[in-house]
């Protein structure tokens, strides 16, 4: 039988979305103002823990389910693809979003095209593009198969953009957590940091989860109906 | 033509079958010539329009001109992309190529290899074309800026073919093909840009040197994935 | 000194958790949906009811 499930309903989602609250009241409330920023640095608690996952969680994680399912032709890996890509995009919209802000007031501009920068907005244009592509398929064996190729193509393509871009001109400020050296940040900040990251963390695979039951809920559907008329 | 296409006696290697299936999409292309022509003489009418929105007072002729050549150059590219797989879609041809008794890559690097002759075809008039009418004092750099050229054409061709597999099987073709080709045109376009702006405006050789190396490497990683990830996009 | 840029800074909180937000309103939207295909598939008893009302 179909199980059915609501994401309204859902307790890890319910759980996530308390813990990003209460990152929330710990950045604003209870966090000590950067000196030279201002309170515009606190975006970074917001922005560059999305866009980590975003980058290194939810677009990897669609290159190695594409690869995977193109040699095991499992459909389960075909629907975590297409759950990391659309969620992938809700992060990536999230950074392209909050980064301007932080820009405009830090750089003076909202917008350079700097390595960082331009490769997000590609990784951007590539999921749009990713699930343009699943739309406009309608067998599924051939949605997953064309899909997959795309999702494993982006994944050198990031760098290379990056690389390109990076050879042109840069400005983006170099990661400050994962430095090889210790964090240069007041430890109260690392807290608030490395609490953020957790609980986006916990919020992208909370909605993973949702987004993956969906996809399952639709093709059994189509299998139901199929079989139906 | 019939005894040009006869079967060999042994099924051929995958090179040579290659060969077979670029040959017959260029005969093809070569008795209508008109999405040639076509895609030629909006390649021309891309660089004349791009002379109108250009203030030649502030900018100068050198600084434009590589951007105007390698984005018209992607655009036209795209155009002779489209029908690369197009042409395979009326009366299921395709099924003829999938039955023929040669390897899938083998279709791949024919269809590729078509595609190369086409865009190169379009960057022999076009770069001639850019340099006459931006007034550009191009010399011994001509050289140096048809291997960029070359580089450019087989990454773009290699992307390009397989994402028209792709997308003449899916509904909006013709829209599709540039959402899905066109960020990864990105690299090609900037590393062949920088490396002809920096021809163009007579700076040494060396200094286009990294942006080679980028294509360079482009090249190699797109056309081996791809290569691999084409026999995915057929039906089974 | 300190810049006051306390603006930017709630816009982009604000923006990002709009965002999030209206993601999951989008998924529990399309999981009720799902749902209600589901039911109608499997409520209808044997009857043959060609209109489907």
């Amino acid at each position: 039988m179909i199980r059915s499930v609501s994401p309204a309903r859902d307790p890890l989602l319910g759980v996530a979305v308390l813990a990003i609250a209460a990152v929330y009241v710990r950045a604003l409330a209870f966090t000590p103002i950067e000196a030279r920023q201002g309170a515009a640095q606190k975006i970074m608690y917001v922005h560059a823990t999305s866009a980590f996952i975003a980058l290194y969680v939810a677009f990897v994680l669609l290159a190695v389910c594409s690869l995977l399912y193109l040699w095991l032709k499992d459909e389960k890996l075909d629907r975590v693809a297409e759950s990391a890509a659309e969620v992938g995009l809700v992060f990536t919209t999230v950074v392209l979003v909050t980064g301007p802000l932080w820009g405009k007031t830090i750089w003076g501009a909202w917008w350079t095209w700097d390595a960082r920068l331009t490769a997000t907005l590609f990784l951007w244009f590539l999921i749009v593009a990713y699930l343009l592509l699943r739309g406009a398929v309608e067998e599924r064996g051939r949605r997953a198969r064309y899909s997959a190729v795309l999702g494993i193509l982006a994944a050198p393509l990031v760098p290379f953009i990056h690389l390109s871009v990076y050879l042109f001109r840069t400005l983006h400020p170099m990661p400050i957590l994962l430095k090889p050296s210790a964090p240069s940040m007041p430890s109260e900040m690392v807290v608030t940091f490395v609490a953020s990251f957790l609980a986006f963390a916990l919020l992208f695979i909370a909605l993973l989860r949702a987004r993956y039951r969906i996809a399952t809920l639709r093709d059994a559907l189509a299998d139901h109906e199929e079989a139906h008329g | 033509m019939a005894e040009r296409f006869a079967p060999p006696s042994s099924p051929p290697g995958t090179l040579a079958a290659a060969w077979i299936v670029a040959r017959k999409d260029l005969a093809i292309e070569f008795r209508t010539r008109t999405a040639f022509l076509a895609a030629l003489v909006f390649a021309l009418l891309g660089v004349t329009i791009f002379f109108f929105a250009w203030d030649s007072t502030a900018v100068a002729a050198a600084d434009l001109a590589p951007g105007v050549l390698w984005v018209i150059f992607t655009f036209a590219g795209l155009l002779g992309l489209q029908r690369s797989f197009g042409s395979e879609l009326g009366d299921r041809a395709v099924d003829g190529l999938l039955g023929a008794p040669i390897a899938r890559e083998a279709i791949y690097l024919g269809k590729a290899l078509a595609n190369l002759v086409f865009v190169s075809g379009i960057l022999v008039v076009t770069i001639p074309a850019v340099v006459l009418f931006y007034n550009l004092p191009l010399g011994r750099e001509i050289a140096a800026l048809a291997g960029i050229a070359g580089l450019a054409a087989i990454g773009l061709v290699a992307v390009g073919t397989l994402f028209s597999a792709m997308a003449v099987n899916t509904r909006m073709a013709e829209l599709l093909l540039p959402m899905l080709s066109l960020p990864f045109f990105v690299p090609i376009v900037m590393a062949a840009a920088q490396s002809s702006a920096r021809l163009m405006a007579g700076r040494p050789a060396a200094e286009a040197w990294p942006w080679l190396r980028i294509l360079l490497a482009y090249d190699v990683v797109f056309v081996t994935a791809c290569t691999l990830a084409f026999p995915y996009t057929l039906d089974e | 000194m300190t810049p006051d840029n306390a603006g930017y800074m709630e816009a982009a909180y604000a923006l990002a958790a709009l965002i999030y937000a209206g993601y999951v309103a989008v998924l529990v939207a399309r999981a009720r949906r799902l749902r209600e295909r589901l039911a109608r598939l499997e409520t209808p008893p044997r009857t043959t009811r060609p209109d489907g009302a």
